[in-house]
């Protein structure tokens, strides 16, 4: 059962934008997959807006180019031929999302906003360098979407902004994936998560992008991890020394957690088996 | 207060909803339509599952002012000409229903998934039905049943 | 002929168009909405509750507490130890105060969530070792519910003769029964002033028992109907909705729903017990079990519900489907402050078959035989003794289920990261060593009909369809001769619960023996030669012989001290095989086959028992890979993982049939055992994938990690 509240339903951006600046206790409603789930479980809000019927935030993937709108459900996303050949890790994560019904329901939008550790579209849009259109009132931002995640649910998009585009740099020459870890395949929250670009060849590993979730506070892009063996020869050592950096990297991220003993190993093998040098050994 | 007009199983319906209203308390307590069954309240049984423009969504987390202007079905429209649809009548056959609850969710699951135009193959199916939880079949018969009607 | 045929379910139509009234689909006028307030502390008495703020939201009707209980606040099936609400004390996180009562369901919730109860809170105590060495006391009479025995032969001798003692100790979980429909019910006043109950439930003849005893009414004051019913799976077996909606009906004379969500399911019901199962088996090097020593120490938590019903199976079962001449099995459970555990599909055997199952694939590998090879060599056939003393002289299909694996077991080809597993089972069908009857009746009727009264509760696993199969072939008329009225205190007799796998073995005799009643008064009268049965019913009415009745109780012992007698009339058995996939970076396990073969005596409807095989087999991977209930902490399905029909395998059942010849037309019963290898089977499996021995459940990606990490076995 839902607490009482009101809701608003805009038709336009205008609108939606006038009533955030109005209404002081108010939240944005775009799927409800993670905002109904709270609200039935107990939280209490005044204001909601439904900004899924905004007319001029939403087209449709790929029709302008490669600026997603916020609106764009995780079916969209995953049923776009657009996205599938340019943006293949975000297909591939849209795709694994919740449920068929979780897809048809939630929004991009929704999933950067909610800012969940384990949000599966947050770790494929880092490594497209996602970038986020903030609009309120007053005018407009671009920010990383990087730089907005702060911390578990907490993000710097300001109470009165709303994401009106969210701009992805396609990769060329990459082969890109995702993979995560559940405890079953559908319906099930991810434990871990990888979103990788490699550009390689059979001696080098040209440039690397690679992003994890469900690990750290926040999803982050391995910069380091990215710096140490890109541009350099394939090598296990190197691979296995800039793996050592990451869990130093994550250690300080995320602190001491009991859930690591088991996440890290598996975040290395994960690792391993992306970059051709998995280790099947028992 | 929103007034809403929107399709129910084929049916022009304008009312007034709460704001805090859900689609499967506006259909359940509201409409009287109880093949929409609550079983998790939070998105994750799949027993409240009904049809937004043809797709499957969750009743219990869909705002009920959501489906204005919309075509909303449950699974009263399979069979509203008054004979079963074949998927009823392979669920029947098969034995892909045990205890019921989950059926009208899997049924309209399964409905949409045939009737998308999609090229159905068993994995396809998996896929399709794999927000609704069963906790007495297995999930075996309904596959079959489901198999059954897409020809495979 | 019906017995035998896939004749489609009887409820399936109304369950296909969406039309079956379940618990929380029933609306009267003018009804009232009841919420449950319950202890957020585990162990506790309760200062002061303060209702003050409750009582000033519109709609609130009347709160209600042990104090508005007219008989006796207490229920349970066999020790009646469970407060409906608390009197001061708590012993549960969810343990019920206050009934709220409102004219809506918001009101009621609201009221609910504002009521301020101040507790002080008592040491708790959360496993059964604490609870043996506490002085904490949970109930009166101390914290051990109960001890059963099973002892045979000189176990002492058994070891001695041994060339091999393998010993490990298993860990299982407490499980929810995640039954799709939560709990609900309606209540209200009938013409003659009775209160009527309208629920989801298991057994309505018990419940109206309870109720009774609640409100200090006679059973005539009381009806209970069981609404459709959304699974079971043992969890609707005791007290749910049903004593709250007959107390709010008393106080109020109207009409009455209270409905769980979810989350108040998950608070509210009983859990599966987790056992530690600490297991000695010895063997020669040929194969052979000389002695096995167990050693079961349950949780039941606050409340005894059917634990001592699951320590008595779990050790009556101990050995598995093996002849063991020296036995030695104690079975304890104890009261501690987590949820009250209780039935749940298997009473205990699925636990146990983990053990026991992983014990004969240990002495397999050490002693260098196939697996399969040491089952052939000690499992049970005609003229074996189980470990209680019982001579099986008929129905003893385990090694056919055996034989009809074998093919596929010799097939096997495991690639890397895979593996192959056998479980294997035996179940005694019906209670343990008690009187454990059934009956039903079968009426004339003016309308030309034969009325067929049945009290047994169909709860998504087919008895209606399977019953009716049974009195159609006893009768030889069609279906559409024959009105089922099922499970109405008003209108059937006590068929006993649906649990133990007991429905078609026990009901269906009942069954069968009143279809011959009727028949052979039907011959008398000439029906089989074309005389109607309207004209047959007004001489029946003359005569005053229009009800037809069958009862059944099987021919059981009680079980002696040392756990010896006949607990059971008959068995079922089978074995599973099964083949796991690891996914090596992960160790995430997939379920990839599963071949199950069970003697079921009696195939009466096979599509039936395909369902409750692949059901068993589904419920098998969540309790051998998924699922696992940690009080306080799992809330709702988001954290609770049952299998999706992604995590299904490909599966195939071979149905041996090996008649039971008390059973209606040879059959036994398969809704429990359908369950009980599967979980066997995947441990093993793993063990064969990866070289870990599983000891503890569930082994999630993140147990098999962590076990990996400390050195693999």
């Amino acid at each position: 059962m839902l607490p009482i509240f009101k809701c608003h339903t805009p038709k336009s951006k205008e609108e939606a934008l006038s009533i955030l600046t109005e209404e002081e206790k108010i939240k944005v409603l775009a799927g409800g997959t993670d905002l109904l789930v709270e609200l039935q479980s107990g939280k209490k809000v005044e204001n909601l807006l439904d900004i899924t019927q905004v007319a001029d935030l939403k087209w449709d993937p790929g029709s302008k180019a490669q600026i997603i709108s916020p609106l764009n459900t995780h079916a969209e996303i995953s049923g776009s031929a657009f996205i599938r050949e340019n943006f293949p890790a975000l297909f591939k994560a849209c795709s694994l999302v919740g449920s068929p019904q979780i897809r048809n329901m939630g929004t991009i939008g929704g999933n950067i906003a909610n800012a969940s550790p384990a949000a599966d579209s947050i770790p494929p849009l880092l490594i497209y360098d996602a970038e986020l259109t903030l609009e309120s009132k007053g005018g407009s931002r671009q920010m990383a979407l990087a730089s907005i995640l702060e911390g578990p649910y907490r993000t710097g998009i300001l109470n009165h902004e709303l994401i009106s585009s969210i701009y992805l740099k396609p990769l060329s020459g990459f082969r890109e994936g995702y993979k995560r870890l559940t405890i079953r395949d559908s319906l099930a929250l991810s434990r871990l998560s990888v979103a990788y670009a490699i550009r390689d060849d059979r001696e080098m590993w040209h440039e690397i992008r690679l992003a994890i979730g469900s690990l750290t506070p926040i999803p982050f892009r391995a910069e380091g991890f990215e710096r140490a063996i890109g541009g350099q020869r394939k090598d296990r050592g190197l691979l296995e020394g800039a793996l050592t950096d990451l869990v130093n990297t994550v250690r300080e991220m995320a602190g001491e957690r009991p859930t690591h003993r088991f996440k890290i190993p598996i975040l290395k093998e994960l690792i391993r088996e992306i970059f051709g040098v998995g280790d099947a050994s028992r | 207060m929103h007034r809403i007009e929107f399709t129910l199983n084929g049916e022009r319906l304008e009312l007034d909803v709460e704001d805090h209203m859900t689609l499967l308390e506006l259909l359940r307590d509201r409409l009287g339509i109880t093949s929409v069954k609550e079983g998790c309240g939070i998105g994750e049984c799949g027993a409240c599952t009904v049809l937004l423009d043809d797709k499957p969504i969750y009743s219990c987390l869909t705002l009920a002012l959501k489906v204005r202007g919309r075509d909303v079905k449950t699974v009263e429209y399979l069979s509203l000409d008054g004979r079963l649809h074949p998927l009823q009548e392979a669920f029947i056959k098969r034995g892909a229903v045990q205890c019921g609850f989950c059926t009208p969710g899997m049924l309209l699951t399964a409905y949409s998934l045939i009737q998308s135009g999609k090229k159905v193959d068993e994995d396809t199916i998996r896929e399709a039905l794999s927000g609704n939880l069963c906790r007495c079949t297995g999930y075996i018969q309904i596959l079959e049943a489901v198999k059954d009607v897409a020809h495979i | 002929m019906p017995v035998g045929k896939p004749i489609e379910r009887l409820d399936a139509l109304e369950k296909v168009l969406g039309a079956a009234k379940f618990g929380a689909d029933i609306k009267r006028e003018g009804m009232l909405y009841g919420v449950v307030v319950r202890s957020q502390k585990a162990h506790a008495r309760i200062h002061h509750i303060d209702t003050s703020q409750a009582q000033m939201i519109p709609g609130v009707v009347k709160i209600l507490s042990f104090r508005d209980i007219p008989g006796k606040n207490r229920f349970g099936v066999l020790r009646k130890d469970q407060p409906y609400l608390s009197e001061g004390y708590v012993r549960f996180l969810g343990d019920p105060i206050l009934l709220v009562l409102a004219e809506s369901e918001r009101a009621a919730r609201e009221a609910a969530a504002s009521i301020r109860i101040t507790y002080g809170e008592l040491e708790g105590i959360f496993g059964p070792s604490s609870s043996a060495l506490s002085n904490v006391k949970i109930h009166e009479d101390g914290n051990l519910l109960c001890q059963k025995k099973v002892i045979r032969g000189d176990i002492q001798k058994g070891f001695s003769t041994s060339d091999l003692v393998v010993e490990n100790t298993y860990q299982t979980q407490f499980l929810d029964h995640a039954f799709l429909e939560c709990e609900a019910g309606v209540g209200f006043l009938d013409e003659l002033g009775r209160i009527v109950i309208i629920s989801s439930t298991q057994n309505v003849h018990y419940k109206r028992k309870e109720v009774a005893t609640l409100l200090a009414l006679p059973e005539e004051k009381i009806r209970v109907i069981q609404a459709t019913t959304g699974g079971g799976f043992g969890g609707k077996l005791d007290m749910t909705v049903e004593g709250y909606v007959a107390l709010a009906v008393y106080h109020t004379k109207r009409p009455v729903m209270i409905r769980y969500t979810r989350s108040e399911s998950m608070l509210a019901n009983t859990k599966r017990h987790p056992l530690t199962i600490s297991y000695k088996t010895g063997a020669t090097k040929d194969g052979r079990l000389t002695a096995i020593q167990v050693r079961v120490v349950g949780d039941t938590g606050a409340y005894a519900s059917y634990g001592e019903v699951v320590a008595q199976r779990a050790a009556v079962h101990a050995s598995g489907p093996y002849e063991v001449p020296n036995v030695y099995v104690e079975s304890l459970m104890y009261y501690t402050n987590n949820p009250p555990c209780g039935a749940m599909r298997g009473f205990g055997i699925p636990q146990m078959a983990f053990a026991h199952e992983s014990q004969m694939d240990e002495i397999a590998r050490l002693l260098g035989i196939d697996p399969l090879q040491i089952r052939l060599i000690n499992g049970l056939k005609r003229g074996a003794s189980t470990i209680t003393g019982q001579r099986l002289t008929h129905s003893v299909g385990y090694i056919d289920t055996l034989k009809a694996i074998e093919p596929f077991w010799r097939d096997r080809r495991k690639g890397d990261w895979e593996g192959y597993g056998l479980g294997s089972m035996y179940y005694g069908i019906g209670n343990t060593g008690v009187p454990n009857p059934s009956s039903c009746y079968l009426t004339l009727r003016e309308d030309g009909k034969i009325g067929f009264h049945l009290g047994a509760c169909e709860i998504g696993q087919g008895s209606d369809t399977v019953l009716l199969q049974i009195l159609l072939q006893t009768l030889s008329v069609g279906p559409e001769g024959v009105e089922l009225i099922r499970a109405d205190t008003d209108l059937s007799k006590d068929a006993g619960s649906t649990s133990a796998s007991r429905q078609t073995y026990i009901t269906g005799k009942a069954v069968q023996l009143a279809g011959e009643a009727l028949k052979g008064y039907l011959e008398e009268k000439g029906f089989y030669r074309g005389r109607s049965l309207k004209e047959i019913y007004l001489e029946a009415k003359e005569e005053g012989r229009i009800l037809f009745e069958g009862f059944f109780d099987p021919p059981t012992t009680p079980l002696d001290p040392q756990g010896q007698g006949i607990p059971y009339a008959t068995y079922a058995f089978a074995t599973h095989m099964t083949k796991v996939e690891i996914e090596p970076a992960t160790m995430r396990c997939r379920v990839k086959k599963v071949i199950a073969a069970h003697d079921v005596g009696r195939a009466v409807n096979p599509v039936n028992i395909r369902g409750q095989i692949y059901g068993g087999i589904a419920m098998g991977i969540g309790l051998a890979l998924m699922e696992e209930f940690v009080p306080g902490k799992t809330l709702n399905l988001n954290n609770y993982y049952v299998a999706t029909i992604k995590d299904m395998p490909e599966v195939e059942t071979i149905l041996i049939e090996d008649p039971e010849p008390t059973g209606p037309y040879g059959a036994k019963g398969v809704g429990e055992p359908a369950l009980i290898p599967q979980a066997a089977s995947i441990v093993n499996a793993i063990r064969d994938a990866t070289g870990m021995r599983i000891l503890k459940l569930p082994c999630n990606f993140e147990r098999l990690w962590l076990q990996r990490l400390s050195g693999g076995t």
